[in-house]
């Protein structure tokens, strides 16, 4: 089984990250980013700014439509207010609940009770944020995308054609934004193989973690002056989303200046690598810890390699995750990576070793001894196939590597060892941008083939 | 050597001599650190036109060397040595290939196809 699954991955599609507009999906948990609309408003695409429009306008529609039948609009957005498909958000499960009756008539009152909204509508519909309580980041995510949901699913079409993503025939119900009801169609689309739900791809340039108009900002960085903050009284949640709905002029403020400041808003990446900096220092901690376990040596080791060596490897390999597992009474830390056969010798890997995903054990240890190769041999099957790597501080004694050899001789397994020499030059690379980290590994393996008997 | 080797030789050890300076100059400052794939091409390129033109008896390392495995990432240390002893072995390679002029002013040339030519050269370094 594949450990953080994603699309890609169940299919054998090989491609990064980085190489597609998409945001790649998970298949059993969501893409913890959300889809946010003022990235929409502000990009300089038409085509992206018509979608905003459309998002704004449909969902001033509800609001006209709950000033004349409350119950009629209140279903509707209940319907949209939790999209699935797209598998945004927190949620562990893929699977979201909507709103009920009581929270849809609080968000379509505020049409009723704020005279501005009444008379102007939205400009930013993820302002509710400011107003309702438990009105968040995913609410607005979800709304929007079930607003856009045609054009998701045109894009999502034009995008499985172009990478080779199978799609079977399936019942997807969407807004029609030109009748302004929910209807249904059967499309074909990419399915969950675990929950066999449609999937939708989202524009990666349309994806934050927190929204650019949002509640955490509107408290730091525009209520933070009031003069009650000032004076070291706290203000709650509650009192300002009260104050906000009776002084809605304030928020057009805050609007504006966020719109003034829009240069700054930059939708954000899945995975972003540390400086260059950063990398040096962690790479200096490294070097300097002891071996062992000393004042928590093995977890600083651990701590300070899965980011270095995950964005070292960034691009050719993307990151699933670190886990922990217990061999033997054992605690054993692995970083896991997708094997998307981006780079000439993960083909090699995926074709010779049956790799579908890189496990990289990381040993803080003097030196490591046959119970070390041992336990990540018996970890070797299945997606990891077998082929795998050792951190560890310093060269493996001659038995080990002998060890390593007489592994490769009788069960075609590749464990590669690297050390602090190796972890040096890597970061060389890293950082002055002539070979890649990937070449590193390349020479290790080369040099081990080269090792072994023919 | 013939006519074609002198010339292919005239045109390869100032390329060699050039990359073996700048490859020295990265070198001083990190000589530990990796050439790119792009020099490396080309320096290969030249070795192995080194390679052609020396044979196996003026070669610094037959058998054992003959261009650079991209796989084994060499570094700038790494080709300023192997660079450093191709250009001795060009080196002497011209030296057994020249021959001073008997009248004043004794002036050195190319001996092509085993006759002094008329082409003008620097007078031997290595005996």
């Amino acid at each position: 089984m594949i450990i953080r699954p994603r699309l890609n991955d169940y299919h054998n599609l090989p491609f990064t990250q980085e190489e597609v507009d998409f945001a790649i999906p998970f298949l059993d948990e969501d893409i913890p980013l959300y889809l946010d609309p003022f990235l929409l408003w502000k990009s300089p695409s038409q085509q992206d700014n018509s979608l905003h429009a459309i998002i704004t306008n449909s969902f001033n529609y509800l609001g006209g439509l709950y000033l004349k039948d409350e119950r009629k609009a209140t279903e509707i957005l209940k319907e949209l207010s939790e999209c699935d498909e797209v598998g945004l958000g927190n949620s562990k499960t893929k699977q979201g609940k909507k709103i009920g009756d009581k929270f849809a008539n609080l968000i379509l009152s505020t049409f009723k009770d704020i005279l501005q909204i009444q008379k102007h509508g939205f400009t930013h519909f993820e302002v509710l944020q400011l107003l309702i309580e438990d009105f968040s980041k995913d609410r607005v995510s979800d709304i929007s995308c079930n607003f856009i949901k045609s054009f998701l699913i045109d894009y999502t079409i034009q995008q499985s054609e172009k990478y080779n993503i199978p799609r079977e025939s399936v019942e997807v119900q969407y807004f029609d934004t030109k009748n302004y009801k929910i209807i249904s169609e059967k499309i074909t689309l990419p399915i969950n193989p675990i929950t066999k739900v449609p999937i939708l791809l989202t524009p990666r340039r349309w994806l934050r973690f927190v929204p650019w108009i949002s509640f955490e900002d509107y408290f730091t960085n525009y209520i933070s002056t009031s003069q009650r903050l000032l004076q070291g009284k706290s203000i709650s949640r509650v009192e300002i989303l009260e104050f906000n709905r009776k002084n809605y002029d304030q928020v057009q403020t805050y609007i504006k200046r966020k719109q003034l400041e829009q240069k700054d808003c930059k939708n954000d990446p899945l995975f972003t690598q540390i400086p260059i900096l950063s990398s040096k220092r962690k790479k200096d901690t490294i070097l300097k810890l002891p071996t062992g376990k000393t004042n928590n040596a093995d977890k600083e080791y651990e701590n300070n390699l899965c980011p270095l060596l995950a964005s070292m490897f960034y691009p050719e390999l993307d990151f699933a995750q670190p886990q922990s597992r217990t061999d033997s009474g054992v605690l054993i830390r692995d970083l896991i990576f997708y094997n998307n056969t981006s780079w000439p010798l993960l083909k090699e890997i995926f074709e010779k070793f049956n790799s579908r995903q890189l496990i990289f054990e990381l040993k803080n240890v003097e030196a490591l001894d046959t119970d070390h190769i041992n336990q990540l041999n018996r970890y070797l099957s299945n997606e990891f196939g077998s082929f795998g790597v050792i951190f560890t501080r310093n060269q493996p004694p001659k038995n080990i590597f002998k060890n390593t050899i007489d592994l490769w001789s009788g069960q075609r397994k590749c464990i590669l060892i690297l050390d602090d020499t190796d972890l040096e030059s890597m970061c060389q690379v890293y950082e002055n941008k002539q070979r890649k980290p990937m070449d590193v590994i390349n020479k290790k393996y080369r040099e081990f083939i080269r090792d072994c008997p023919s | 050597m013939n006519t074609q080797q002198v010339e292919t030789f005239l045109k390869l050890q100032p390329q060699l001599k050039s990359a073996y300076e700048e490859i020295s100059l990265f070198s001083k400052k990190k000589p530990t650190d990796a050439l790119n794939k792009f020099k490396l091409k080309f320096i290969n390129s030249i070795l192995a036109r080194a390679n052609e033109i020396l044979g196996e008896k003026y070669e610094p390392f037959p058998g054992e060397f003959d261009i650079f495995n991209e796989d084994d990432m060499p570094n700038n240390g790494d080709v300023v040595f192997i660079l450093s002893h191709y250009l001795t072995s060009l080196e002497k390679l011209r030296c057994d290939n020249i021959e001073k002029e008997k009248e004043y002013p004794s002036k050195w040339y190319w001996t092509i196809n085993g006759k002094i030519s008329k082409q003008e050269t620097d007078s031997p370094t290595i005996k």
